[in-house]
């Protein structure tokens, strides 16, 4: 007799509204869409600049994060030895820009970079409205997600496979390439995944600080927003773009790298 | 509290001397106005049309005006759609058409104005700077209003302007005069009055843009407020702030 | 090798001398809290301790862990999970920068009798399995003094004993000092010549196996005599 799985099937009720909300509105995207003018709208140049722009930037972005945000989620996994104060202060710096609008995101990265800026004014060139702006814009609000997603896979790694390693010669570096970044891979595929699509699909910090100028800052959730004012067919139509790059990032992932987030 | 009101303003009636020409806003002091009114307004209306709500709620005291402000094009789209909307002022007629609203009347007009950061520094001087490759410009996208009328201005002075940033609407464009990212924008020339000290203006030589409004819904104090944007009161507030007057 | 071992953690302290000389093994018996596994650590440098440690002709205290060349294999092996058998024999030669790393790994695997299991990944093998390739994977290194904790504790009652027998001929084909932590008497018999009784961070007695099967000193080494006698 194969054994009774312990699921309450009460659960469903709220599963099932859970799952209802996140997949309808999908379900009506992909209804309403205007498929026989979805070549025509989709064919026009803008459509091309956008998408690849947006490709390209996040791409970007993800590697930045992932330079950046793998050393920075070590720092936070291994500094249960620190005073309180600073392992606080810096967790508490690197969820700002999770809770913080992205609009305001953006106006901050002005204040700061733009050319009138705190740093931007000493600058001998132009960060707003340029391509650069786009990729800083969405490392701020998408780096984190990288961060704790590394550092949560870093505080499942056993320490005592290091503390192994060191035993038989390998110097700090040595460890974490060899050992820590192996052992915690899938959760660094995991936070990039998910830097990955939230960088795809930042809006309000890039169009704030980077403006928006077709091929060069007008990323496709800009284009999608702007097209939404007089052609809802074709604001449609980009957002099933969208949807679909999504859709292949996550199919293409294979399962062993990802485990837990691909089928 | 309404009977309080009724009956104050029924005194306040009686003791004003000749009987006085009723108000555009038909004020029937026996049943007072009470209601909702959700308003889509044109971005460039903001300060003004708040003002505007503020007097009339002074007035109507049982009223309660909600306004929502936007790029027209987007307001008309969500109109469209069928947002609650009771009240929708447009910043063109195109807009007001594609919202599909009927029975609209133009109630101010606008002209357009260059915006640049206080002092200046890039010594724009017109127009014709706008083509200026060195300089940062930003400008409406040309899928709301006023970069439809952006566009056509430079179309008709046959300049090329070289353009940094399209924005999503024309206080987007404003903010980045403000703040000094740009060196100049195209914006209205009641935006320019709006943020007078942060920025500058420079006037060009452009046609004047209809803001027609109009009712979408069968609501009391809806018509009241429209009435309350056409009456002289209105038209006073909206001249205060740089519009011009209806055509 | 030769140690002077202070460490103060907390409420709990340590303060013993060891000494083993090269090809032999020394057991360090002790219950529970003893002190044993923190002797260990202070050799290994994973834990601060004060006095000099002599392996060899060098001085190693105060060296950091990787450049003590000292073996370990742990009570719960911990073969990294990533590699396969022969990866994690051969991490210690690689990372040293031998000249074959795989080639010397190899001659480990075979030496222990598991050269077949090369490919094959941790997590599948048996738990004697196991012992033996973390065994493999601390001599690759060439180590001037190997530490075994526990070795056996971590197996099935039923394997214990041809384990135990492998692993002591394996320690006696050696030539390096060796200690091996243990509460059991059993390992200690078989595994060792010498051994030094650890109880509450002190060494209680220091003997040659057979000395202390005669003349138990505390209380603790007669019973645990008294009880393996009975086997």
């Amino acid at each position: 007799m194969p054994p009774r799985r312990s699921f309450p099937p009460l659960l469903w009720i709220p599963a099932g509204v859970g799952l209802a909300l996140l997949v309808l509105p999908l379900v009506g995207l992909v209804v309403r869409a205007p498929w026989g003018q979805l070549p025509a709208l989709l064919s026009q140049s803008s459509v091309a600049l956008a998408l690849g722009l947006s490709i390209a930037t996040s791409l970007i972005s993800t590697v930045i994060a992932l330079v950046l945000g793998v050393p920075l989620a070590l720092v936070l996994a291994r500094s249960y030895d620190w005073p309180a104060i600073p392992r606080r202060l810096i967790r508490a710096l690197v969820t700002v820009p999770l809770v913080l609008p992205p609009v305001v995101g953006g106006v901050a990265l002005l204040l700061l970079l733009g050319r009138r800026g705190l740093i931007g004014q000493f600058l001998p060139f132009q960060i707003p409205f340029t391509p650069a702006a786009v990729v800083i814009a969405q490392v701020f609000v998408a780096m984190p997600f990288l961060v704790l997603s590394v550092e949560g896979a870093l505080r499942a790694v056993d320490t005592r496979y290091e503390v192994a390693a060191a035993t038989l010669g390998a110097s700090r570096f040595t460890i974490f390439r060899r050992i820590t970044l192996p052992l915690v891979a899938p959760g660094i595929a995991a936070g990039a995944l998910l830097c990955f699509t939230r960088a795809l699909g930042e809006f309000g910090a890039t169009i704030t600080f980077a403006g928006s100028f077709p091929g060069r800052t007008q990323t496709l959730p800009i284009a999608t927003y702007l097209q939404l004012q007089t052609d809802p067919d074709a604001a449609i139509a980009l957002s099933l773009v969208l949807m679909l790059v999504s859709v292949v990032v996550l199919v293409s992932l294979r399962d062993r790298w990802v485990p837990g987030v691909t089928a | 509290m309404r009977l309080l009101a009724a009956l104050l303003l029924l005194a306040l009636a009686g003791c004003s001397g000749p009987s006085p020409t009723p108000s555009t806003t038909d004020f029937d002091p026996v049943s007072p106005l009470s209601g909702e009114v959700t308003v889509f307004a044109a971005a460039s209306l903001t300060e003004t049309f708040e003002r505007i709500a503020r007097v009339f709620m002074q007035e109507n005291p049982d009223v309660t005006v909600t306004l929502s402000f936007g790029g027209s094009s987007g307001l008309a789209t969500q109109i469209a759609e069928g947002a609650p909307a009771d009240v929708f002022a447009a910043a063109s007629p195109t807009t007001m058409q594609a919202s599909g609203a009927t029975g609209a009347q133009n109630f101010a007009t606008n002209v357009l104005e260059i915006a640049v950061p206080a002092g200046n520094e890039a010594g724009v001087t017109g127009l014709d700077d706008f083509a200026n490759a060195d300089l940062a410009i930003a400008l409406c996208a040309v899928e709301v209003p006023c970069g439809a009328a952006s566009d056509t201005l430079f179309k008709q002075k046959a300049i090329t302007p070289s353009v940094d940033t399209y924005e999503q609407d024309v206080r987007a464009v404003l903010t980045k005069v403000e703040l000094g990212e740009v060196d100049a924008g195209l914006v209205y020339s009641t935006d320019v009055e709006a943020a007078a000290g942060a920025v500058q203006g420079i006037e060009v030589d452009s046609a004047a843009v209809d803001y027609p409004i109009a009712q979408l819904t069968d609501n009391e104090a809806a018509a009241a407020f429209i009435a309350f944007v056409l009456s002289e009161k209105g038209q006073k507030m909206l001249a205060a702030a740089g519009f011009g007057a209806a055509a | 090798m030769k140690a002077s071992l202070a460490v103060g953690r907390g409420s709990f302290s340590l303060d013993i001398e060891l000494e083993v000389a090269a090809g032999r093994t020394l057991a360090l018996l002790g219950p529970n809290g003893a002190g044993k596994s923190t002797a260990l650590a202070a050799l290994a440098g994973t834990v601060p301790s004060s006095g000099p440690i002599t392996v060899g002709d060098r001085r190693i205290e105060g060296l950091p862990v990787e450049q003590r060349r000292i073996g370990m294999v742990f009570q719960d092996y911990l073969l990294f999970p990533h590699l396969t058998v022969l990866e994690n024999v051969a991490f210690g030669p690689r990372v040293l920068n031998f000249l074959n790393p795989t080639d010397v790994a190899k001659t480990w695997l075979d030496r222990l009798g598991i050269l077949d299991l090369a490919s094959h990944r941790p997590p599948h093998l048996s738990g004697g399995q196991q012992q033996r390739v973390a065994l493999a994977r601390a001599l690759a290194t060439e180590p001037e003094l190997l530490l075994l904790d526990e070795p056996l504790a971590a197996l099935d009652v039923e394997v214990r004993d041809s384990v135990r027998s492998d692993l002591a001929a394996h320690l006696r084909a050696l030539d390096i000092p060796t200690i091996v932590v243990t509460h059991s008497f059993e390992d200690v018999v078989e595994l060792a010549q010498d051994v030094v009784v650890l109880e509450g961070g002190r060494v209680t007695q220091r003997a040659t196996v057979r000395e202390l099967i005669k003349s138990p000193a505390t209380a603790y080494v007669r019973k645990l005599v008294a009880a393996w006698g009975e086997d």
